[in-house]
């Protein structure tokens, strides 16, 4: 039995605006397994952040959870706690949010304060919510700073953000998430915005600390690549939808919803030499004026109008499942090169 | 220069001047060493990457080979179809975009902010083929109407405003405005890099083809090392102002003969998980290009540093045909 630490059930955030309803996450259901990474991709809109931020409950109007369940278990036998139903500002979501599960965002520059020092938004959470001293409080997050591959880190708790460079932002994001020893880990395009090469420094960095603190990671991002370094699991996202759920090694070598085979034909891969990538026809829609039926079938090339109205989340193996009514008849298709 | 050579940079140069604020007067305390001494070719048609993490000088590099930024020194000679061979950096603003400019054209990064809000797209592809008088009055529209065709957009379109089009769309209409004017060279500054996965390899596909249907050029600058690899004929790899490595683009993937361009490459994702390994990711941070390192620029992060690179500065030499590096140990070491 694999140890689940947070399980996703059929999640649903809306956003309820005055020009209509934006149906930002839509039945969205998944594990992370203690320890693992699980890794959620897709493109800009899909949903991704609304539903990192739904796990935290921290979706602030007019945005609300309209159903589903988040269930988070603490320790391997306890019984689990359904986020989804506890009170936005409860202390016991409030204690989750910081000590169990915390969180790194794209940006480092709207999580960091630009007018307080790295010290003053470090030492006094850490203070409050370890119960240390002043003086303990400030050994810890040097240790952290220290330990993310910071340089002079006492130095260091005496700046402010802009003196700091991009990836070092990043790590003192990391530092400050790590400082409660969180079971989980959510990282939100946590390398999005820095280069290559601090991009792999940042990954190499999550790893090591995993293997170290053994927490689960949450890895959200829109880059293919990134996906394949870091993720055990998979879940493709499309329009609020999940569409395609598997572990890393079949996402990328036998993928059965159109939409993730579209993606990774369309990007260029040293493997493949190809002279034209392949495209995925049209648009993201608008999320306001959703499709009918499979989200997915504007864009799709094994759309079928008989077919395609209802798509289940059909299960293809034991723990690999797509949300497309043809997995099994375009199956065959696929194993032939397109053109 | 050879009879193909559409562009020929020579030691290109542009220092910012970083000034010490006095009472009465203003001092330059330093330079912001932006391009320092960057020398490449492009051939007609022939699409060259410029690639290096940000900061490096990729984009002072594109605007100031366009004269958009005054070079501080150097040449940037340009094979023009009716001057003939003319050094852009000789010339003032005015001369540019009087005789340069329609041969020379820029695509951004930023779909949202190059295009002005309160155009519509034909006001805003007409205005360049208005300016330099391109065309009578009246077979404008239609050449807004074939150039909409050409990257993929409906002639219809040509009445609407840039908020009603998403960030592909964008881009077209920013492509169908360079292409207006019958350009020979591109300077395309990350032009997929703000767009979906899924709308990229549109893009990429459009501009593919445009190359090839007009022989186009272009100078095409990117922090996607897959993205260059696939579209590029030659790849440039800037380090702090400077070229580092220059190649063919499968010679540079396959055959490094500089520790920058291996760092680079091995940082990069590979979209195969079974392709996972242990990477050794470059140290540090890009250097403050007013305040360089000595030598070698890039021997503080260098994996192979010997005393020498402390010291002397590698010079940007041809160390196999067609292949140049500027390592000083570029023969004894075997990157991979
Ligand atoms: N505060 C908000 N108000 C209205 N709509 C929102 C808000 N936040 C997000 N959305 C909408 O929810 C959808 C999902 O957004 P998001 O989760 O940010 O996407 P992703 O992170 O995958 O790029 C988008 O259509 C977005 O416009
Ligand atoms: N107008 C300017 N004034 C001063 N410094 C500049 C200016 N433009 C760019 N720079 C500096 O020049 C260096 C190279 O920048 P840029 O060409 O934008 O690099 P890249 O495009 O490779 O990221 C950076 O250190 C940047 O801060
Ligand atoms: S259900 Fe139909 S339209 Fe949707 S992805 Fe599958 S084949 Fe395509
Ligand atoms: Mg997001
Ligand atoms: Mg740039």
């Amino acid at each position: 039995m694999p140890d689940i630490l947070l399980e996703v059930k059929d999640l649903h955030v809306n956003f309820f605006l005055t020009e209509g309803t934006v149906k930002a996450v839509n039945g969205v259901s998944f594990k992370i397994e203690r320890g693992k990474t699980l890794g959620i991709v897709g493109e800009s809109g899909c949903g991704k952040s609304v539903m990192a931020r739904a796990i935290l409950n921290m979706v602030r109007p007019p945005g609300r959870i309209v159903s589903g369940e988040i269930n988070y278990y603490s320790q391997p036998d306890s019984p689990p706690i359904n986020i989804a139903s506890l009170n936005r500002n409860s202390a016991q979501v409030r204690r989750i949010r910081w000590g169990e599960i915390a969180m790194i965002f794209q940006e480092p520059m709207t999580s960091l304060s630009p007018v307080h020092t790295i010290s003053n938004q470090m030492i006094e959470p850490i203070q409050l919510h370890l119960n240390l001293s002043k003086q303990a409080a400030k050994n810890h997050a040097v240790e952290l700073l220290a330990r993310v591959g910071l340089p002079n880190p006492e130095q260091l708790l005496t700046r402010y953000r802009h003196e700091l460079s991009g990836g070092m932002r990043q790590r003192v994001m990391i530092a400050m998430a790590l400082s409660c020893n969180p079971k989980l880990l959510i990282a939100d395009e946590p390398t999005t915005a820095v280069d290559v090469t601090t991009q792999a420094q940042i990954l190499n960095l999550m790893r090591g600390l995993q293997d170290e603190f053994g927490m689960a990671i949450m890895f959200i991002t829109h880059a293919l690549g990134v996906i394949a370094e870091i993720a055990d699991d998979v879940v493709v996202m499309y329009l609020g939808e999940e569409v395609e759920v598997a572990d890393v090694d079949t996402i990328f070598h036998d993928p059965s919803h159109p939409y993730t085979q579209a993606l990774l034909r369309s990007i260029p891969r040293p493997d493949m030499k190809l002279k034209r990538l392949e495209t995925i026809k049209g648009n993201v829609p608008d999320p306001m004026h959703l499709p009918q039926g499979c989200k997915y079938h504007p864009r799709c090339r094994y759309y079928i109008p008989t077919r395609c109205a209802n798509p289940p989340f059909e299960r293809v193996s034991s723990e690999h499942r797509a949300r497309c009514a043809r997995i099994h008849d375009i199956k065959e298709q696929l194993s032939e090169p397109t053109s | 220069m050879t009879n193909d050579t559409l562009l020929h940079v020579n030691n290109l140069k542009k220092h910012f001047p970083i000034y010490k604020r006095g009472i009465f007067t203003q001092q330059v305390d330093r330079y912001v060493k932006a391009v320092d001494g960057v020398s490449f070719t492009i051939a007609r048609g022939e699409v060259l990457g410029l690639v290096g993490e940000s900061g490096c000088g990729k984009t002072t590099t594109g605007r100031t080979v366009l004269g958009a930024e005054k070079p501080t020194d150097g040449e940037v000679i340009f094979q023009d179809p009716q001057l003939g061979a003319v050094d852009l950096a000789q010339l003032n603003r005015e001369t540019m975009r009087k005789y340069i400019w329609h041969n020379i054209q820029l695509i951004f990064q930023d779909p949202y902010s190059s295009l002005n809000p309160r155009m519509t797209l034909e006001q805003i592809i007409a205005e360049p083929i208005r300016n330099y008088k391109l065309l009578e009055r009246g077979a404008i529209r239609d050449r807004v109407a074939e150039l909409l065709r050409l990257v993929g957009l409906r002639p219809e379109y040509m009445s609407r405003y840039p908020h009603a089009f998403s960030g592909g769309q964008r881009q077209r209409v920013g492509i169908a405005r360079a292409l207006a004017v019958n350009p020979q060279l591109l300077i395309c500054d990350e032009p997929v890099s703000a767009l979906d996965v899924s709308i990229q390899a549109q893009v990429l596909n459009l501009l593919q083809d445009l190359q090839e249907q007009f022989q186009l050029a272009y100078l095409f600058i990117s922090h996607d090392l897959s993205v260059v690899r696939h579209l590029c004929d030659r790849v440039a790899v800037m380090y702090v102002g400077k070229i580092v490595e220059i190649a063919d683009t499968e010679d540079l993937f396959n055959n490094i003969q500089h520790p920058y361009t291996e760092a680079l490459l091995s940082s990069a994702p590979t979209p195969d998980p079974r392709a996972r390994r242990k990477q050794v990711p470059l140290i540090g941070e890009v250097p403050d290009p007013s305040n360089p390192p000595s030598g070698c620029y890039f021997h503080p992060r260098c994996l192979y540093a010997k005393e020498r690179c402390v010291v002397e500065t590698p010079p940007l030499r041809e160390v196999q045909p067609g292949h140049w590096s500027a390592c000083h140990f570029a023969e004894e070491l075997d990157l991979g």
